[in-house]
């Protein structure tokens, strides 16, 4: 072994400093010298890139044409953003509705998580399991929203409207998923209901692993109360978990389209809660207008990743 | 935190409770009145009429104080007709005999008879039945009046059935010394697995003794007449037949068995030798009485004989527990044998039921054409999860027969045995009550109060006792069934218990039990229903039989742990080999086209779909190879894409279809070989959405057909017969009638339900001669006059009558509080038939109402919606569109449709009813005479609604429309206004972006 590690030595190149080399020469190296670790990689990459980078790439190119799945693409430049900014009241409508999820799925029920995971986190083990259980339950299937739909069904036999017209406050049933006044405030409610889910289970699992000696030091250092704690102790040791929370939340609740389906039909009552995601399958799945729901999926691509940096700034200045 | 919660759900409740106590909700409003409205046309009278038949057991009664007949038996022929229906031929010479009459499938046909005295009179027919394309899949069934009246309810439908072989000509038949088959070499497909033989018609003189086609009573039934002369009238319902002769004669009865092992006894008969033993299989019977009992194969049992771990192989005859295969009243099949000596035998058999748990299914033997002896209506099989060896006997007994050596036959027909008149009686205790039900819920509506006076003691006084002693009559048949039995008490008697509970309650002398028992009542009837129409099939699986002197072995139910354990590791094995996916994929040979087919429906319309191609196309057709495929929808684009997809596509929505169309992915049909022979086929309302004229705005353009019509439906109009009897009102015929019924039933709380989708308000449009278009597809009309009072109208019924927008059509028509309804005719008749069995004969359907036109007439047009077989351009390159489109033309022909919706039913029951789009299918199918008069009907007034690229937008637009009206208050013409810009600029959208250029064809709406 000895024998060979010398005869390398002797065989070795001169060493070459990286300022001698230009960027992309260094990285080759580096590359080459590096090997085994790209080829492990390679598997992950590929499926990664055929099935999520390429598609990205792919539905940029294909918003800039006219596309219909079974016919070639033709060429028409921006013409799709145009009309989805000038011409089209819906999309723009339903950026609104999006956005209005976004916020309350999104911080609403962010705070709202956390704050729910740190009164829980103050509960005995054993009840702390079962509250635990009782919060994460909904978000575990988005099918549970058909409770709601029971409950709020347009049918003289739905629990609500069932319960109203005994006590004579209404005559005739309330079409609670059909009527532009509730369709909007009930969804909302159920999406805080579903979101309290994967961020709401890390914060809990986040708040465990903050260091007890921590609390004592910080007591020595003159904490005041609970909130001070909360601020200069707990959350910066939660940093990591709060990305991954907020990461969950904002890409739910640009997901929210599929609870909406379920419980106002598509296309909701006048669009009146028509979100992004509505309107690309609107135009991808029904209209077979593939160019223009690219479009559309581009602009909610770049809406994302906008927000998840915002967050990352957010999150930054906790604790400071 | 949760226990708070906890404590105010329950304080919601509870106050929610208290509250609903105080809420009046009655309405007594005057029956009285709506009486007076009585008119006398024929639905409801008729419904009357047969409600108010006697019943066997009631005629049964009243005559048999007379004198049975003692003479010899008059015989009638056709000379003694006075009376034929349209279409009879007589004098014809047919199948051997002279002299007979034929009737066809409509029309009564009368004979006169002199009868010497007045007594109690059996009857027989003789008859048979043409084998040409005038007769169709199902059974002979006929209306029995003498001197003009339908004697008791039974004899309304008279079964008669048909005799149906296997086509074994080309099939090797291996038989062995004595004469009994030891195999038959089926076809095999390219996996190996056999296919089974075509079945066709054969003609037979057939004597049938007219007896209960319910299967309630065993034996014979007797009619009384009086002396001097007499008329009997045979009245079509379904299919041509042959007559011979009717046979009016003294009343038979048959000996006990023990009469029967007696007299042969004496006349010297001893048990056969062990060695004369007969091994059958059942799968290889003579012939059955319905095109679909057929020999199938089983894979759940190791020694089910021939079995194979891989290949299906056709080993068993009949059908599991679910099955409706040689499960209803009447059906049999027929097996011959030889014997070589003659003596006693006992027939024993392998066999699965797994069908009526608790107790036993029922079959009746024939010997050589005869019941020998009368324990002979009550063969027995128990029940048992697994397969089983058993002696024929009735549970006392295990029969021998006494055979003479030489050839014979035995029949096995499904029947009720000892369970048939306590089922009767059950089934008479439940529309008792349900008469009952429609009585209180008059009065006191779905979910009276118990906290309420609704004078139930005043006004329904009689109803009250009847409960009562319903109550009793119920005991008395739990009782007898525990009996039968063996003395168990099993959930069969616990929903017969549950009713006469809840009635005994009821009928004890408070008027609040009636309230606070109602709802239960309705549950308990329902399971009562569900649990009758369950044992009403009675499922049974026949292996092999074994002919041999009593004491032989018995066949084993199940092999030994190391067979059942190979025959598994085989099959694991196998697992990897078989491919399950597609349903026999046949190498394509020379000559030999090869047409890929997808479709989308269940694997057990699949595996019908191969069967039926096997048996006829793959014989009439040996040069077009189908590989069939089942896929989940949504498949059919990527494929496409990808080059991948199939030649043919079946169950493609009219919107799909033309999607696919203005884009170039299907082909166009009309210039095929035979397309105008297809065009025969369906009503032309079912071309309409997938005809489009080609480039010319005017419509004139080229005509282009892209899918031929698969499955058609339409709306029609559900009733309870009962609540429209109750009321004394009619059925409507026009909106008119409708608006005008409207005031009594909302008057008693009944609800009227309608969908507000753009099926019914396209029903509105073509009903005042309007259309969803203009200017030949390139604009919608809602701008026009018409158009906007049509949907004025739909408004209407909604805003003013307040018909309930979203509602459970099924539990609500079941309940009595929605007696009327307009909905899908396939749907819903299927649902009602098995969701509501308890209401067997309650409720009837009948084309929806129409508008009055100007000149007085009754426009009563209806939209469709359509599914189509389409062929996909790929096929064109592939040069297999011709070959395509011929298996097509034969898939939607009017024999092969008829088969596959009689196979459907005969797997999925009577609700596997299939919309076809067939009209001719519709004949071959089980429905009744009187439903198929509707759907004729409603079939002739049918209209289709083209599709345009964009059409997605309307459907949408007319629903917000809607909603406007009926949340806001919003003038309907106006909403429906303001979306016409939205609709036209979409439409003007589309047409920019494709190249094709549809167009509704000038000669159409």
């Amino acid at each position: 072994m000895s024998e060979k590690a010398v005869g390398k030595k002797q065989t070795a190149p001169k060493p070459v400093a990286r300022k001698e080399m230009t960027k992309w020469q260094w990285t080759w190296k580096e590359m080459k010298r590096n090997y085994t670790a790209y080829l492990m990689c390679a598997p992950y990459f590929l499926i990664f890139f055929t099935f999520t980078v390429l598609p990205v790439i792919l539905s940029v190119f294909f918003s800039f044409t006219v596309f219909n799945l079974i016919e070639p693409p033709k060429f028409i430049g921006l013409s799709n953003y145009m009309r989805l900014f000038l011409d089209d009241e819906i999309f723009i409508q339903a950026i609104m509705n999006t956005l209005i999820f976004a916020v309350m799925t999104g911080p609403v029920s962010y705070i709202l998580s956390l704050f729910t995971a740190w009164f829980i986190n103050e509960l005995p083990p054993k009840i702390r399991a079962v509250v635990t259980l009782i919060f994460y339950a909904p978000s575990l299937s988005t099918g549970m929203t058909f409770i709601w739909k029971i409950l709020f069904d347009g049918d003289s036999y739905g629990y609500a409207n069932s319960i109203l017209m005994r006590l004579d406050i209404i005559q005739t049933p309330i079409q609670f998923f059909k009527n532009e006044t509730y369709v909007m405030p009930l969804c909302i409610v159920v999406a805080l209901w579903t979101s309290l889910g994967v961020s709401f289970l890390s914060f809990i699992g986040g708040l465990q692993t903050v260091p007890k000696d921590q609390f004592e030091a910080a007591a020595v250092d003159g904490i005041k109360n609970r909130w001070q704690e909360l601020w200069y102790v707990t959350l910066p040791n939660m940093k990591q978990q709060m990305l991954f929370g907020a990461v969950m939340a904002i890409t739910q609740s640009f997901n929210f389209g599929s609870v909406v389906n379920d419980l106002a039909g598509f296309p909701s009552v006048n669009y009146c809660a028509h979100t992004i995601m509505h309107h690309l399958q609107d135009y991808g799945g029904q209209r077979f207008e593939v160019g223009y729901s690219s479009a559309i999926a581009v602009i909610l691509f770049v809406m994302m990743i906008g927000s998840n940096m915002l967050i990352n700034k957010i999150l930054n200045k906790v604790g400071q | 935190m949760e226990n708070s919660k906890l404590k105010r759900a329950v304080a919601l409740v509870l106050s929610v409770l208290m509250l609903s106590g105080i809420v009046v909700m009655a309405n007594p409003a005057s029956l009285v009145a709506a009486k007076a409205t009585e008119t006398d046309t024929s639905t409801t009278n008729e419904a009357l009429e047969i409600l108010g038949d006697d019943k066997w057991a009631e005629y049964k009664a009243k005559h048999s104080v007379y004198p049975n007949y003692e003479g010899d038996a008059i015989v009638i022929d056709s000379d003694d007709i006075t009376s034929l229906p349209k279409g009879a031929e007589t004098g014809v010479s047919y199948d051997g005999k002279n002299n007979v009459v034929l009737i066809p499938d409509s029309g009564a046909a009368t004979w006169t008879v002199n009868v010497p005295v007045s007594g109690l009179y059996a009857m027989d027919i003789v008859y048979n039945y043409p084998t040409d394309e005038r007769s169709k899949a199902t059974d002979i069934e006929r209306t029995l009046r003498i001197n003009g009246e339908v004697p008791y309810t039974e004899v309304r439908n008279l079964i008669m059935t048909k005799k149906w072989v296997d086509v074994l000509d080309n099939i090797p038949v291996i038989y062995d010394e004595v004469g009994n088959i030891t195999d038959i070499e089926y076809d095999k497909d390219s996996s190996g697995n056999e296919r089974r033989p075509a079945k066709v018609l054969e003609a037979q003189w057939a004597e049938y003794t007219v007896s209960d086609p319910t299967g309630n009573y065993n034996g014979e039934f007797w009619f009384y007449l009086e002396e001097g002369e007499n008329t009997i009238t045979l009245e079509a319902q379904k299919e041509y037949i042959y007559i011979d002769t009717i046979t009016l004669r003294a009343r038979e009865t048959l000996m006990s068995y023990e009469a029967y092992h007696n007299m042969h006894v004496a006349g010297g008969a001893k048990p056969a030798s062990q060695s004369s033993a007969v091994r059958l299989e059942a799968e290889f019977f003579t012939s059955t009485s319905s095109r679909t009992i057929y020999g199938q194969n089983d894979r759940t049992s190791a020694i089910t004989s021939p079995q194979h771990a891989s290949y299906s192989w056709i080993n068993d005859v009949g059908g599991r527990n679910g099955s409706y295969n040689w499960a209803s009243v009447g059906q049999w099949i027929e097996w011959t044998f030889t014997v070589p000596e003659s003596g006693f035998y006992t027939i024993s058999s392998r066999f699965l039921q797994d069908s009526i748990e608790g107790l036993f299914v029922s079959r009746r033997i024939y010997i050589d054409g005869e019941v020998p002896f009368e324990e002979a209506n009550n063969l027995q099989f128990l029940f048992d999860d697994s397969w089983q060896g058993g002696t024929f006997g009735d549970g006392e007994y295990e029969f021998e027969f006494y055979l003479e050596k030489g050839k014979h036959t035995f029949k096995l027909e499904v029947n009720f045995g000892n369970l048939g008149e306590l089922i009767a009686e059950l089934r008479d205790c439940v529309t008792r009550v349900n008469a009952i039900y429609i009585k209180i819920l008059a009065i006191s509506g779905s979910s009276p109060d118990p906290y309420m006076d609704y004078g139930y003691y005043k006004r329904i006084p009689d109803e009250i006792s009847e409960m009562g002693s319903i109550a009793k009559r119920l005991y008395a048949v739990s009782e007898k069934m525990q009996e039968i039995s063996g003395g168990e008490s099993s959930s069969s008697t616990a929903s017969v218990e549950n009713v006469a509970r809840v009635l005994e309650k009821m009928a004890s002398n408070s008027e609040r039990q009636i309230a606070k028992n109602f709802t239960q009542l309705k549950s308990y009837i329902g399971n009562l229903g569900t649990w009758i129409n369950n044992i009403s099939q009675q499922a049974l699986i026949l292996d092999y039989f074994v002919i041999q002197p009593a004491g032989g072995e018995l066949p084993k139910g199940e092999g030994n742990f190391f067979v059942n354990a190979w025959y598994e590791i085989q099959m694991f094995f196998y697992s990897f080999i078989r491919d399950n996916s597609s349903f026999g994929d046949i190498e394509g040979g020379d000559g030999i086209t090869k047409v890929d087919v997808w479709t989308t429906v269940s694997r057990e319309y699949t595996q019908i779909i191969r069967n039926i191609i096997d048996e006829d196309f793959a014989r009439e057709r040996p040069d077009i190879a189908i590989n069939l495929k089942l896929v989940t929808a949504g498949t059919l684009l990527p494929a496409t894409l990808s080059g991948v997809g199939p030649d043919v596509m079946m169950d493609v929505t009219s919107s799909d279809c033309i999607n696919y169309a203005v884009r170039g992915a299907v082909l166009d049909l009309s210039g095929y070989d035979g397309f105008e022979e297809v065009q025969t086929y369906f009503h032309e309302s079912a071309w309409v959405p997938f005809t489009v004229s080609l480039g010319e705005k005017d419509g004139t353009g080229d005509i282009a057909v892209y899918g031929i019509p698969e499955k058609q439906s339409f709306n029609v109009m559900f009733y309870r017969k009962d609540v429209f009897a109750e009321l004394g009102i009619e059925v409507p015929n026009d909106w008119d009638e409708f608006n005008a019924i409207m005031p009594i039933l909302v008057s008693q709380n009944y609800d009227v339900g309608m969908s507000h989708d753009i099926g019914i308000f396209n029903t509105f449009i073509y009903q005042n001669n309007g259309s969803l278009y203009s200017n030949n597809g390139s604009t919608i009309s809602f701008d026009e006059d018409v158009t906007l009072d049509a949907f004025t109208q739909l408004c209407h019924f909604f805003t003013t009558y307040n018909f309930p927008l979203t509602f459970d059509a099924a539990n609500r028509f079941r309940s009595g509080e929605m007696p009327m309804f307009i909905g899908d005719y396939i749907t819903y008749y299927n649902q009602f038939t098995v969701f509501a069995p308890e209401l067997k004969g309650l409720w009837g359907f009948t084309t929806v109402p129409g508008t009055v036109q100007e000149d007085g007439t009754v426009n009563k047009s209806i939209v469709t919606t359509m599914n189509s077989i389409v062929i996909m351009m790929d096929a064109a390159d592939r040069g297999t569109d011709q070959a395509g489109f011929d298996f097509i033309k034969w898939w939607m022909s009017g024999d092969i449709q008829g088969q596959y919706a009689n196979e459907l039913v005969a797997l999925l029951g009577p609700a596997g009813k299939y919309a076809t789009a067939n009209m001719d299918a519709f004949n071959d199918m089980s429905w009744t005479a009187n439903e198929l008069q509707e759907i004729h009907n409603q079939f002739a007034n049918l209209k289709g609604v083209p599709e345009m690229p964009g059409s997605y937008i309307i459907a949408r637009n007319v629903e917000f429309a809607f909603l406007d009206v009926y949340n806001n208050d919003a003038i309907p013409s106006e909403a429906l206004q303001d979306y016409t810009n939205t609709i036209n600029s979409e439409f003007a959208r589309k047409r920019e972006e494709l190249t094709r250029e549809f167009y509704i064809p000038a000669n159409t709406k």
